[in-house]
């Protein structure tokens, strides 16, 4: 029983002013009257100089007491739950994804799904049939159109959370190829509303019903873990974000290759970030951050990172001096950085990486590049000088961009790229573009403004910025860190073909065959968290590397329940109506009739009494 | 017809209507000689006794010897008649103020309609008042030339006090005997018994004449009120339904029964009028009811 107006039960606060009206005397008119003996009879106890009388009990009072306290609880609107009214077909949206994992409802969300899931397939009744949907970053039927509640069991049953992040779109795209009438389909979506919600607004021809799950929003959650340094000065930098609303401590207990090495505590103001850097050993190979005790969602509380071996790269910086290039170069160990003038710059000079700060080379070369604050440029497309001001991530769903906060960096002067075909956005402003990427060989990218004209370089973002491009700028045998849960991952195995052996975190593995045609293995796999190791076996012999996963996307740590499904339109107009699951079957409509009922016995008694 | 008859609405037309009326008695009485015949048995017209003259009195039976002899006007009295007295007691209280015409216009309306018929019929006619005390605006009257003042004294009534029943036993015993009309309202306690018993102890005979006002007879009342009583101001509160009107009017009923069993246990009658009853139709009623002949 739930009363949906509980405030008008003040109301309730009439009944004692009945009762006061039969005790209080009534203000009655004065007629004078030849004589009162024939009146005198007729009046009962109705003599009291006292401004009350007794109450005294009557039949219209005890009918006016129970009319109105009738109609006072049919005012609070009260109404019971009852489980909805399954039609023909439904289909039942189950979200699997990351936040499910969240513990804010006890035993967690995910579960909670499921028994909300199991009760409405308990619901079906003879002719009607169920579909199941898992919702993660990869949606998946798990039972088709099935009236079977064995079936529908075991499929829950066997369905896990996952690490991904929703695809509510995929989901819904599954629901409206489920078999059945869509105009008779009813779709429920039991999640918590975290949804990848990137793209134009998911229209879907079927009615959907939404019904939440999740009570909290407070997760603290690590946001980027990235090595940094060379041989001798080796170190991690930790990024932890606060999604929730309140402020929170927490320690950070840093592991290199599972030994504990460092626990900082740090405070993290609501929707903040705070960073720290822990030095580690130049022999590290697997560095990995802890955040204890584990919040309501722990599964962005731990992030592991592969640390290469030192590797000597050769950098050149052609510049008339930018330390802060330099200097950002230089924290990368395996980076050797050259710094030589634009004059005595030559173009057949070797390097894995060339930079070119202020200028832009004759003859570009075929190398990995970068250019800082090129002058214009028509073959480049660099254009007049512009004011970008504020920076903003341009593809945030890019791992070179996943936790860099641009926040209040700003942007003085800089080259319009508007018109440039260089390379994809990854940063902009206002006034467009400020920094392109080319993915194509020669891997290269295009800074457009001067890193004096801004105080990006001031920035904790700039020396993190700096070493992901030339992590994807150099030549490089492992894919980029981090890699997101249920990415899919290439691994070059060189023309001609060979195997890679894949094993998991967990420890199971498979092996995959690539096309003799293709120069990667694709890996898509990935949904496990943690440190995936493959062996490539090629023809020169057989190679061992490793990529991490980690669930640093800031989407899965905003674990905060939404209320409603805002970027799905519906057949018929709207967004998804709540609750699904249950209806609420208002039970004034009859106390309307009782009271109805009681005052016209009142009426009768009344008049019976006239 | 004289300004104060016009004004009780005594006109030419009643006074030809009260001309061919006399008044009777239920049984006979006991009475001053004079010209109406005794009912009791007696012999022949034989001289009696002498009584001080009094305006009204017919004068061919003054004395006029004795007058010679005393310089006084004496009457001489035969046995075998009787002249009636007639006491019109009239409840002056402030209750008999009600009504539209009021009460007491009624009752001195049908007062000096019944007192003209005894003026005419050689009667002696008083006029008694009571409420809280009794008055006797007229003094005993004959002669049908004083119907004039008889009527200027009713016309002079007003109506103040509260009615009360013992001052009427009170004066009783300077009543003279003879007929006895009590016009009053009756709503008052205590009622009216202890009265009459001392009017029918006096050798009167007794008839009542209870004139109420249309609203008391069905009260044009609703709503929650508080009832102020005129004479005493005490206060009653009702809820008038049309449930306790029914009430009223059946307590109406009882009430006039229990009076008119009053009356006749005192050898008497009671006659109810209403106030806005054309004296015409009320001379009728009281012919109905054997007060007139």
């Amino acid at each position: 029983m739930r009363f949906l107006a509980p405030l008008l039960g003040l109301f309730g606060l009439a009944i004692p002013m009945v009762i006061a009206l039969y005790v209080l005397r009534v203000r009655r008119r004065e007629t004078t009257l030849s004589s009162t003996l024939l009146w005198r009879a007729r009046v009962v106890d109705r003599q009291a100089s006292v401004p009350w009388q007794r109450l005294r009990p009557s039949w219209l009072l005890l009918l006016q007491l129970l009319a109105l306290a009738g109609l006072v609880v049919a005012l609070t609107r009260p109404a019971s739950v009852q489980a909805a009214k399954l039609g023909p077909d439904t289909v039942v949206v189950i979200d699997s994804s990351g936040t499910m994992q969240a513990t804010d409802v006890a035993p967690s969300r995910f579960a909670a799904a499921i028994t909300r899931a199991r009760d409405l397939a308990g619901e079906l009744g003879a002719g009607q049939r169920m579909t199941l949907v898992a919702m993660d970053s990869r949606p998946r039927v798990l039972a088709v159109s099935s009236g079977d509640h064995a079936l529908l069991d075991q499929a829950l049953d066997r369905l896990r959370a996952g690490n991904g992040v929703a695809d509510l779109r995929g989901a819904l795209a599954l629901a409206a190829a489920a078999p059945g009438d869509a105009r008779q389909r009813r779709v429920i979506v039991i999640s918590d509303g975290v949804a990848d919600s990137s793209g134009p607004a998911i229209d879907v021809p079927y009615s959907i019903e939404y019904d939440p799950v999740g009570a909290g929003s407070e997760n603290l959650g690590i946001s980027s873990i990235t090595p940094q340094g060379g041989a001798d000065d080796r170190a991690v930098a930790i990024s932890v974000t606060n999604y929730g609303r309140s402020h929170h401590s927490t320690t950070v207990e840093t592991r290199v290759d599972g030994h504990l090495v460092d626990a900082s505590m740090i405070d993290v103001e609501p929707g903040a970030g705070r960073g720290l850097v822990v030095p580690i050993p130049a022999s590290t190979r697997l560095v990995s951050a802890t955040l204890s005790p584990h919040d309501a969602l722990a599964l962005d509380d731990t992030a592991v990172a592969i640390v290469r071996p030192a590797q000597t790269l050769h950098a050149l910086l052609v510049t008339r001096q930018n330390l802060f290039l330099q200097r950002a170069l230089a924290l990368r160990a395996d980076l050797h950085v050259e710094v030589v003038s634009p004059e005595a710059y030559r173009p057949d000079q070797t390097a894995d990486l060339v930079v070119f700060d202020g200028l832009v080379p004759p003859q570009l070369p075929s190398q990995p590049f970068m250019l800082v604050g090129p002058p214009a440029d028509v073959s480049l497309g660099v254009g007049a000088e512009v004011h970008p001001g504020q920076l903003r991530s341009a593809a945030p769903g890019d791992p070179l961009m996943t936790g860099l906060d641009l926040g209040g960096v700003r942007v003085a002067q800089a080259r319009d790229l508007t018109g440039s075909t260089f390379g994809r956005p990854l940063i902009d402003a206002v006034s467009g573009p400020v920094l392109l990427l080319r993915d194509a060989s020669p891997h290269a990218a295009l800074l457009g403004f001067d890193l004096h004209a801004s105080d990006l370089p001031l920035s904790p973002a700039f020396p993190v910025l700096i070493e992901r491009l030339s992590e994807q700028l150099l030549p490089e045998q492992a894919p980029p860190q981090p890699v997101e849960p249920d990415s899919v991952v290439a691994i070059p195995v060189g023309v001609g073909g060979g195997s890679v052996q894949v094993t998991r975190p967990d420890g199971s593995g498979e092996t995959l065959r690539s096309d003799a045609a293709a120069a990667d293995v694709v890996i898509s796999d990935t949904d496990q968290v943690g440190v995936y190791s493959l062996t490539v076996a090629g023809r020169g012999g057989s190679t061992t590397t490793s990529f991490a996963v980690d669930p640093l996307d800031p989407l899965r740590s905003s674990i905060s329940p939404r209320a409603s499904l805002s970027h799905v339109h519906q057949a018929g107009g709207g967004g998804p109506s709540p609750p699904a699951g249950s209806v609420l079957d208002e039970l004034w409509p009859w106390l309307a009739a009782a009271v109805l009922l009681m005052l016209s016995g009142e009426w009768l008694v009344f008049h019976r009494g006239r | 017809m004289t300004g104060a008859g016009a004004e009780l609405g005594i006109d030419g037309g009643v006074i030809a209507l009260l001309d061919r009326l006399a008044l009777s008695s239920r049984r006979p009485v006991l009475g001053s000689p004079g010209v109406r015949r005794a009912r009791r048995t007696g012999g022949a017209v034989e001289f009696a006794d002498h009584r001080a003259y009094t305006p009204g009195d017919d004068i061919r039976r003054v004395d006029w010897n004795a007058y010679a002899r005393l310089d006084r006007l004496i009457l001489r009295l035969y046995a075998g008649e009787e002249d009636t007295t007639v006491t019109l007691w009239i409840d002056v209280s402030s209750s008999m103020g009600f009504g539209r015409p009021s009460k007491l216009h009624a009752a001195a309306a049908l007062a000096g309609a019944l007192g003209y018929v005894a003026l005419a019929g050689y009667d002696r006619v008083a006029v008694a008042t009571f409420s809280g005390d009794v008055a006797w605006p007229v003094p005993p009257l004959r002669g049908r030339a004083r119907v004039e003042a008889l009527w200027r004294a009713l016309l002079a009534l007003r109506a103040s006090g509260s009615t009360d029943f013992a001052a009427l036993a009170r004066a009783a015993p300077r009543s003279r005997p003879g007929l006895c009309i009590v016009i009053s309202d009756f709503l008052s306690e205590p009622g009216p018994a202890r009265g009459l018993t001392a009017l029918r102890q006096g050798g009167s005979d007794v008839t009542l004449i209870q004139l109420l006002a249309p609203d008391e007879i069905s009260p044009a009342l609703s709503g929650d009120l508080r009832l102020r009583d005129a004479e005493s101001g005490a206060t009653v509160e009702v809820t008038v339904t049309p449930a306790l009107l029914a009430e009223y009017a059946a307590a109406l009923s009882a009430h006039q029964a229990a009076l008119r069993g009053v009356a006749r246990r005192h050898r008497g009658d009671l006659l109810t009028l209403r106030s806005d009853t054309p004296l015409r139709e009320a001379l009728g009623a009281c012919r109905s009811h054997t007060l007139l002949r």
